[in-house]
């Protein structure tokens, strides 16, 4: 467990490096700076609180997250062509980071309700499937696609092993995948997409320029980087301090660092995963395995864009990519996740694991 | 309780995410650590993000140093369609005044051309167009302020600090210049058929493409790659500083081009001919003073001008007539077979030679040589050269440089045509003396002529002085070089002396007698040959005159073509007063010491030595 807090730690300070060479202005910093601390405060809160009492609440989440996501297709601001975001005053959210955890939540919630009866095909199947359904149709409209795929994939993990037969999970995601790659045929945007990941040279000027860039500013780190704020991509390279922000680091600190931000995120998938191995109800088990294929799945896709390993989707990369939201939201799943891990810890590393996520929080 | 089932799952599962995790380090090793050469990633990638800068193109200058052409920096004008985005019509609207664009046309080129109509992902559209190019620098200065004026209307539900940022980048990267040159020649028409134009034309380069002028005619074009820069280019913190060309300078002087230019302006207006044209010429050195043609064009818009385009002073091919007679004597004279005191029947105008009549303007009798040519006889020539033979005739038209290019350095020059002896018929040798049956251009006459004004060595003419950089460092100095020797000096002497007859009072071209200088001089009138035969009412009328006629400073041609046969068409009536004004007003503006009538011309003063006693140029003379 204390693996777990500590890659929190490490991350946490990354993310602080990194963010800072991108941007000379202090803007982004400051800012990403209060949505971490609030991120913090929400994650110690988890802590005290204590993931059980989250179950009472998982509905009302739930249904808070359906009505933001039907809000914000309709008075949502539009950027770039899909309306993703609120706008309060003078701080932007983005409400599938919020419906993520939601979702995650009164899965757990529902599958150790109905822990027993999950190989039957309704309760195991058609339930959770109406459940999980509006959250991705919605998301699905806004459009962001490599959400809803996310949270496709996590529905599927936590139904798995919550006990759903194989075949319950497996013949939909079949079929989810061949209706996913038809519309794909028809919509121009997302072939276009497609073509230009496997045809890289061909369309770097083009449709293919960001994953271009990003592939040079690999190159150009080579081992050990070009050095702290010497990127010359960042000028470059489109969404370098959201999306592509590996890119950076992976120019500015070379494959070590880019191999240190890979370790960083598989310690905390796996002590996320031994924290649910862990758990003592299976709540919290199914909770801790959501949450941390939520964040892994998310940074591994995120990981393979960046690099090339698969098509551009627009996902961020967890505790890293300039967001308020998504960083608030994720530091939050950290919380619930430490909080999974102290319930299933002798009681001396409960101690040492609050004092170190209070020391995190003031970092 | 819970089964085993979810842990076993739980645990496949997640070993299958750490597997893609370990997969994925070993792909960021494989991209990074250049295992391989291949793929798209390589040196030759980064070069995209370079911009190439053109390097600016060298002046053109006169022999004191007056621009007759330069280029003037300006801006090619840019925009970032997808900066411009939401902002397209206010732009549109307060630039097209300033870029004189059609306000639709600027509109068009600032929309955003590539347009997805995305559902989620980024908008990627195109980010450079050229807008327009040789703006004026402060055009540009005023597009600037208007950038930075602009008022923006939100563009809708943003957050205010990140629509600031976006309205900096759109006031000051959305339009930006780059650099660019517009080729300007301060004197308009001024030495139009010596500077030719240029046209701007895009090249690629390994650093993209850049915008260049390239020479099309005239001196633009023999000097291209002297006067084109080097361009170089700009990287991201550094790259290469573009490289000027080197400043071309002529021998001509802008004013005497500007006194001629003048002139045969005048005359075009006198005679209404179908084109004149004249070169001015240094007999000692063969430094051409001033080539002018008219009609003439603009090189500013050289497609405003195109029946003016053509050098007629190089290219007009005609039978030079009688001024080809000296060609004729001046060999008699070097070969002994006669002296100027010498006589010659000339048959009362009507000769019968090789079965064909050769008649004379005037009929004469009897006459000494000096007379002949003075008089301008065609049947006293005529049989000077039946005494020469056909075969050192031609020899000698060919060493005065007939029939072959002088090798001035600019494009269309014509040879010329004088055929071998064994084309010649029976008549010819009658004919070519005359200065028919051959062709010339006016350049090659007044070549030929400089030749007997400089003590008889025929120069090559030159044109351009030397090659200077940017700093006014000499690179090249081209020398005047001589041909060959043509004539002996006292021959020339003695032709001098014969053409100084010719303009006076007696002679064919008292029209060119000058107030008080010496001029030594000979007409020419030739009809015109045009599909085969001789066709009656179209001439080239033609003077070639030098002065002081015994220490010769400029040497001029002056020709006609196709003059208004109700004003004139003799060569001494209508070719000789235009050479008269031109010399005139060159010699007040070179202060050439008078030498009529009180200073007797020097007899005893070879005219190697006048060539040492050269007069001092005056001040520059500003010309409007």
């Amino acid at each position: 467990m204390i693996i777990a807090v500590l890659a929190l730690l490490s991350l946490g300070l990354v993310m602080l490096y990194s963010v800072s060479p991108p941007h000379a202005s202090m803007r982004f910093l400051s800012r990403q700076l209060v949505a971490g601390g609030l991120g913090m405060v929400g994650a110690v809160a988890m802590v005290v609180v204590g993931y059980r009492r989250l179950r009472y609440v998982s509905v009302v989440f739930y249904l808070l997250a359906l009505v933001l996501l039907a809000a914000v297709l309709v008075v949502g601001v539009e950027v770039h062509g899909a309306r993703r975001w609120f706008r309060f005053g003078g701080i932007q959210f983005q409400p599938s980071d919020f419906a993520k955890l939601a979702l995650v939540l009164v899965l757990a919630h529902y599958c150790a309700h109905c822990q027993s009866l999950m190989r039957t095909f309704r309760r195991g199947l058609l339930y959770p499937g109406l459940i999980a359904a509006p959250v991705l149709v919605l998301v699905f409209r806004e459009p962001d696609w490599g959400t809803a795929i996310l949270l496709g994939c996590v529905t599927m993990v936590m139904l798995l092993v919550a006990g759903v037969r194989w075949g319950y999970v497996v013949i939909p995601a079949v079929i989810g995948g061949a209706v996913l790659g038809a519309m794909l045929a028809v919509n121009p945007v997302r072939s276009d997409r497609i073509y230009s990941w496997l045809h890289l040279e061909e369309t770097r000027d083009g449709v293919g320029y960001q994953a271009w860039r990003a592939r040079e500013a690999l190159n150009r780190g080579s081992l050990l980087g070009v050095g702290l704020n010497q990127s010359r991509e960042k000028a470059l390279l489109p969404e370098h301090q959201t999306d592509f922000i590996f890119a950076i680091i992976a120019e500015e600190f070379g494959f070590v660092g880019s191999v240190v931000v890979v370790g960083l995120f598989l310690a905390f998938f796996l002590s996320g995963i031994v924290a649910s191995w862990r758990a003592p109800d299976a709540f919290g088990m199914l909770l801790g395995t959501g949450i941390s294929f939520l964040i892994g799945l998310q940074a591994l896709i995120n990981l393979m864009v960046v690099s090339g390993a698969a098509p551009n989707k627009g996902l961020a990369l967890p505790f890293i990519s300039y967001g308020g939201s998504n960083l608030a939201m994720m530091l939050l799943c950290t919380g619930v996740l430490v909080s999974i891990a102290l319930a299933g810890s002798p009681g001396a590393i409960v101690q040492v694991g609050l004092a170190e996520s209070e020391e995190t929080a003031t970092a | 309780m819970l089964s085993v089932v979810p842990y076993r799952r739980m645990a496949v599962m997640a070993s299958a995410v750490t597997l893609a995790f370990v997969g994925l380090v070993g792909w960021l090793a494989h991209l990074q650590l250049h295992f391989s050469d291949d793929g798209p990633v390589s040196e030759r990638s980064t070069v995209s993000s370079r911009t190439a800068r053109p390097g600016r193109r060298g002046a053109i200058l006169d022999c004191r140093g007056t621009v007759l052409a330069m280029s003037v920096p300006t801006k090619m004008v840019c925009a970032d369609p997808s900066l411009i985005f939401t902002q397209h019509v206010a732009i549109a609207k307060s630039l097209a005044p300033l870029l004189q664009m059609k306000e639709s046309d600027l509109l068009s080129l600032i929309s955003p051309r590539v347009r997805t109509n995305a559902v989620d992902g980024r908008l990627i559209t195109n980010s450079y167009v050229v807008l327009k190019r040789k703006v004026p620098i402060d055009t540009w200065q005023q597009v600037t302020q208007a950038m930075a004026r602009l008022e923006m209307k939100s563009p809708g539900r943003r957050i205010r600090a990140s629509q600031k940022l976006a309205w900096d980048a759109l006031r000051y990267r959305s339009v930006f210049g780059s650099d660019d040159y517009l080729r300007h020649y301060p004197s308009g028409t001024l030495a139009a058929h010596v500077l030719g134009y240029v046209s701007s034309a895009e090249t690629n380069t390994d650093y993209g493409p850049v915008f260049e002028d390239r020479g099309l005619t005239g001196i633009e074009l023999t000097c291209d790659r002297a006067l084109a820069g080097v361009h170089g280019w700009a990287v991201a913190g550094g790259g290469v500083e573009p490289k000027e060309g080197l400043n071309v300078v002529l021998t001509v002087d802008a004013t005497i081009q500007a006194i001629v230019e003048d002139e045969l302006a005048a005359a075009m207006k006198k005679y209404s001919p179908a084109g004149v044209c004249a070169i001015a010429v240094r007999p000692f050195t063969g430094d051409i003073l001033a080539m002018a043609s008219a009609p003439t064009f603009d090189p500013n818009s050289p497609a405003s001008g195109v029946e003016g385009w053509r050098n007629r002073a190089i290219s007009d091919l005609t039978e030079p007539g009688s001024t080809f007679k000296i060609v004729t004597i001046t060999t008699c004279l070097e070969e002994g077979i006669l002296t100027l005191e010498d006589t010659v029947d000339c048959e009362n105008g009507r000769w019968w030679y090789g079965g064909a009549w050769l008649h004379d303007v005037h009929p004469y009798g009897v006459l000494p040589y000096e007379k002949v040519i003075c008089k301008s006889s065609n049947i006293g020539t005529a049989k000077a050269a039946v005494r020469l033979g056909p075969g050192r005739l031609y020899q000698v038209v060919r060493n005065f440089g007939f029939g072959q290019r002088t090798g001035i350095p600019l494009p269309t020059e014509a040879a010329g045509v004088i055929r071998p002896t064994n084309q010649w018929s029976k008549l010819s040798i009658t004919r070519v003396p005359i200065g028919q049956e051959v062709s010339a251009t006016p350049l090659q006459m007044v070549m030929a002529m400089s030749a007997i004004a400089n003590g008889g060595t025929l120069m090559s003419p030159r044109l351009i002085d030397r090659l200077e950089d940017s700093g006014g460092r000499v690179i090249v100095q081209y020398p005047a070089s001589a041909v060959r020797r043509v004539a002996s000096e006292r021959v020339c002497r003695e032709m001098v002396r014969a053409l100084k007859k010719a303009v006076s009072r007696e002679g064919t071209a008292s029209a060119a007698e000058m107030e008080s200088y010496t001029v030594a001089g000979k007409t020419g009138t030739a009809q015109k040959f045009v599909d085969g035969t001789y066709k009656s009412g179209k001439y080239y009328a033609s003077f070639i005159g030098f002065f002081p006629a015994d220490r010769p400073a400029v040497c001029i041609v002056v020709g006609i073509d196709e003059p208004d046969r109700r004003v004139g068409y003799m060569g001494g009536t209508v070719a000789a007063p235009v050479f008269k004004a031109i010399a005139e007003r060159i010699a007040a503006y070179l202060h050439l010491p008078p030498d009529k009538p009180s200073d007797v011309p020097g007899t005893g003063q070879t005219p190697a030595l006048a060539a040492r006693v050269r007069v001092e140029p005056a001040p520059k003379v500003s010309r409007q």
